[in-house]
């Protein structure tokens, strides 16, 4: 009989728990918010954690980006070439950087560097019990730990967005230009041709969102940590896959509300 | 040097928002830096594929950017804004044109034919530029490649009707073996009698040439027949007078015999004159007879003239009809009344008959018992007395003088009434006999009493020979109040001398002819 009704329990206990972790994750969120206007805003952890996410982060995004926006243009050229439109590739390739791969890849990579950085950091110091010695010293760990961080990839995702999209763009470019031997300048003129400003608005928006998403998920998952070293190490897979999975959703919906 | 986290971070974020902003700038078409530019327009029958934004080419080279497309007259105008150090001149023509296939436009500007040394003049702002008409685009090409293949494919197709059947195909092979077989045929005749053929051409060329010898040999004669032809032609004009002349005689003669029988000439056309009268006559009678019968005169146009027959059938048919319908309409009317009449003590009864074949007269019989003197009708005794007188002294005397005494005496009291009326919607007058002497009378039915209340008034009694008295009037009104039974009342003999007016009052009852079956049979009134 248990064997039988096992599967349906574990189905239950499934929802239940994303219910529930969701529950407690936009009441940490909202505590971490309300925080900002009880304790202001810790600059020094907040710049720490700006120069981690953005500026130390640039080269992993700035590979992705060009390596994605290369591999756009060499496989778009494939398609294109067919219907005799290479001029096209530039537009292509530009658009998908900006309104998706930029803001997701950024995302991802991100929550790769840094999401698992801060899950395992925080996760670190709820296990060693540093969490508890920053209460018993009235220091918020909400101000001190989350907000930086949040505030941080917030700001710091749509720049690295930017970034990715560029690079993107030109790594596109160098395949078009000097790989396929393309006419370089219809490459620049057709996506100053065929590209909106809310295509690129709306790109960085999105990253906004990302970087609440996967900073909120990765802190959040540090603060749960327990069962030692290895739970920091669990906490740390989960917060990454957590907030991956969270950052592909959000992307959705984003897409299908913005453009 | 070492740069510490804050300046990092500033300058990283700062590099870039500025690429951001860069980019917003060119992406968004939004122009920090414009180069100094002026506006032309040119009007184009469409837009079709332009936009703000869309390049402005010369030569290939972009000069100028489509600024805003307005809509004048059904005509796009395009404001296009060129860049200043390009200079666009009145004589170029602006056009449409398509990058590739798929549609990719973007304007012309391209000078004509005049030289660039030619020109004066440059175009100023807000100047119009001549506009081309647009090159075909790809849509309308691809159409009309649509078009042309839809009319081949029609071609095909009645081709393939025709020809592309198995019967088609069979023809076209017979006649393709036919062709063959022909000429097969032909170039074997040809071959086989090229002989012949030669032979006979040469027959031809020597016959030609025997007709020529021949024409040569006979020249003479020829000449001769022309010559009689001639000598015919001559002759003819020489003796025609004469033959005139005859024919002129003849005609002389002619009229000589005529004019010698004339008169039996005359005695037989009145001979044919008097026949063709005769002729005519007998025509005539026979139209007068047919004419008659035509118009229904005699008796056989009688019985021919349907009409007539038809009319006359109609006619007693009619008559028949009114005279059943009369006979249906037959009513007879019976009342009996009595009036007391108030002045004498006296009273009148009577009972009178009323036949009446139509609604519109009708004929009243009765009889009235009335008292003594009543409508005149006095009974008359003369009675002489003689008396005898001496006369006085001296003067003669007649020996007699007849007094003549004049006793008038109520006659006897029974009174016969015979009357005849008529009706005009609710008058009824009557005349005849009233109480045994002349009458005459009017009735007047109330209308919209159903003829339920009656106004009469009566004059009788002219026949009197009693002068002192007037004749006898009088007028009353009667009601029947109750199917048969009515009231009677009114003022008797107006206009009397002697006092004898009196108002009456009296009533009675009246029978229809259905109430007297009733009555007479025994049954049950009907009830109305």
């Amino acid at each position: 009989m248990d064997e039988i009704l096992a599967p349906f329990e574990g189905i239950g206990k499934f929802i239940l728990k994303t219910i529930d972790e969701l529950g407690s994750l936009v009441i940490y969120l909202w505590e971490s918010t309300l925080s900002i206007f009880r304790y202001s805003i810790n600059f020094g952890n907040l710049i720490d954690q700006m120069a981690f996410i953005g500026v130390d982060s640039f080269y992993v995004v700035g590979l992705t980006g060009l390596f994605t926006g290369m591999v756009l243009s060499i496989q778009s050229y494939y398609a294109a070439k067919i219907v005799g439109v290479t001029y096209m590739i530039g537009p292509t390739v530009a658009l998908s950087m900006t309104r998706e791969l930029g803001p997701v890849l950024t995302a991802l990579m991100i929550t790769a560097r840094c999401g698992s950085s801060m899950a395992s950091e925080i996760g670190t110091m709820k296990v060693t019990e540093q969490i508890d010695a920053l209460e018993v010293m009235a220091v918020d760990p909400y101000y001190y730990l989350s907000i930086p961080r949040i505030l941080a990839a917030m700001i710091m995702l749509p720049i690295m967005t930017i970034l990715c999209s560029l690079i993107g763009i030109i790594g596109g470019y160098i395949v078009y230009a000097y790989f396929l031997g393309l006419n370089h300048a219809t490459y620049i003129e057709k996506i100053y041709q065929y590209m909106k400003l809310s295509d690129i608005y709306n790109g960085l928006l999105k990253a906004v969102f990302f970087g609440i998403i996967l900073a909120t998920i990765s802190t959040f998952k540090g603060f749960e940590t327990t069962g030692g070293s290895r739970g920091v190490g669990r906490f740390t897979t989960q917060a990454v896959v957590l907030s991956s999975v969270y950052i592909l959703f959000a992307d959705y919906i984003l897409t299908s509300i913005l453009f | 040097m070492k740069l510490n986290k804050e300046t990092k971070v500033g300058i990283f974020t700062v590099i870039v928002l500025l690429i951001l902003a860069y980019f917003s700038i060119r992406v968004g078409k939004i122009y920090i830096f414009k180069p100094p530019t002026y506006t032309i327009s040119a009007y184009f029958k469409s837009a079709n594929g332009i936009g703000i934004g869309t390049d402005v080419t010369m030569a290939g080279i972009k000069i100028g950017r489509v600024e805003k497309i307005k809509l004048e007259n059904g005509m796009a105008r395009v404001y296009m804004a060129i860049e200043s150090r390009y200079k666009v001149y009145p004589q170029y023509v602006a056009s449409i044109r398509s990058m590739s296939l798929l549609g990719e436009s973007y304007i012309s500007i391209s000078p004509v034919s005049m030289p660039p040394a030619v020109e004066t003049k440059e175009l100023l702002n807000g100047e119009t530029v001549k506009s081309e008409i647009s090159p075909q685009s790809m849509s309308a090409l691809i159409m009309k490649f649509a078009k042309t293949a839809d009319d081949l494919e029609k071609v095909s197709r009645s081709l393939r009707n025709s020809v592309g059947t198995k019967t088609g195909e069979k023809h076209i092979k017979a006649i393709l073996y036919n062709i063959a077989m022909l000429s097969k045929n032909l170039n074997r005749l040809v071959y086989l009698n090229q002989r012949n053929v030669n032979v006979i051409l040469s027959n031809f060329a020597s016959i030609s040439r025997h007709i020529n010898g021949l024409a040569v040999k006979n020249d003479a004669a020829i000449t001769r027949t022309i010559h009689n032809f001639d000598s015919i032609s001559y002759n003819l004009k020489r003796e025609l007078p004469a033959i005139t002349e005859n024919i002129k005689g003849l005609s002389g003669n002619l009229n000589h015999i005529v004019a010698k029988n004339k008169d039996n000439i005359n005695e037989s056309l009145k001979n044919i004159n008097a026949d063709t009268k005769k002729l005519q006559l007998s025509l005539n009678e026979i139209y007068g007879i047919s004419s008659k019968i035509n118009k229904g005169q005699g008796t056989i146009g009688k019985l021919v003239n349907r009409n007539s027959v038809y009319n006359n059938l109609n006619g007693s048919l009619k008559g028949i009809n009114n005279l059943v319908g009369g006979y249906s309409r037959f009513q007879v009317k019976m009342n009996m009344s009595s009036k007391y009449l108030v002045g004498s003590k006296s009273s009148v009864t009577q009972v009178n008959v009323k036949l009446q074949p139509s609604p519109g007269h009708y004929y009243e019989l009765g009889v009235a018992s009335v008292p003594m003197g009543y409508g005149n009708t006095f009974g008359q005794t003369q009675t002489t007395t003689y008396t005898t007188n001496s006369p006085p002294s001296g003067q003669f005397y007649p020996s007699s003088v007849t007094t003549n005494t004049t006793q008038y005496t109520y006659s006897n009291s029974i009174k016969f009434n015979a009357l005849i009326a008529k009706n005009f919607y609710n008058f009824t007058l009557l005349a005849g006999l009233l109480y045994s002497t002349g009458g005459v009378g009017v009735n007047y039915y109330i209308p919209g009493t159903n003829k339920n209340v009656k106004l009469y008034a009566r004059a009788f009694g002219f026949n009197s020979t009693n002068g002192s008295v007037n004749e006898y009037v009088d007028a009353g009104i009667a009601y029947t109040f109750y199917r048969h039974i009515f009231l009677d009342a009114g003022y008797d003999n107006i206009f009397s001398n002697n006092h004898n007016r009196s108002v009456y009052i009296g009533g009675g009852v009246k029978f229809t002819d259905k109430d007297l079956k009733y009555l007479i049979v025994g049954g049950k009134m009907p009830m109305p």
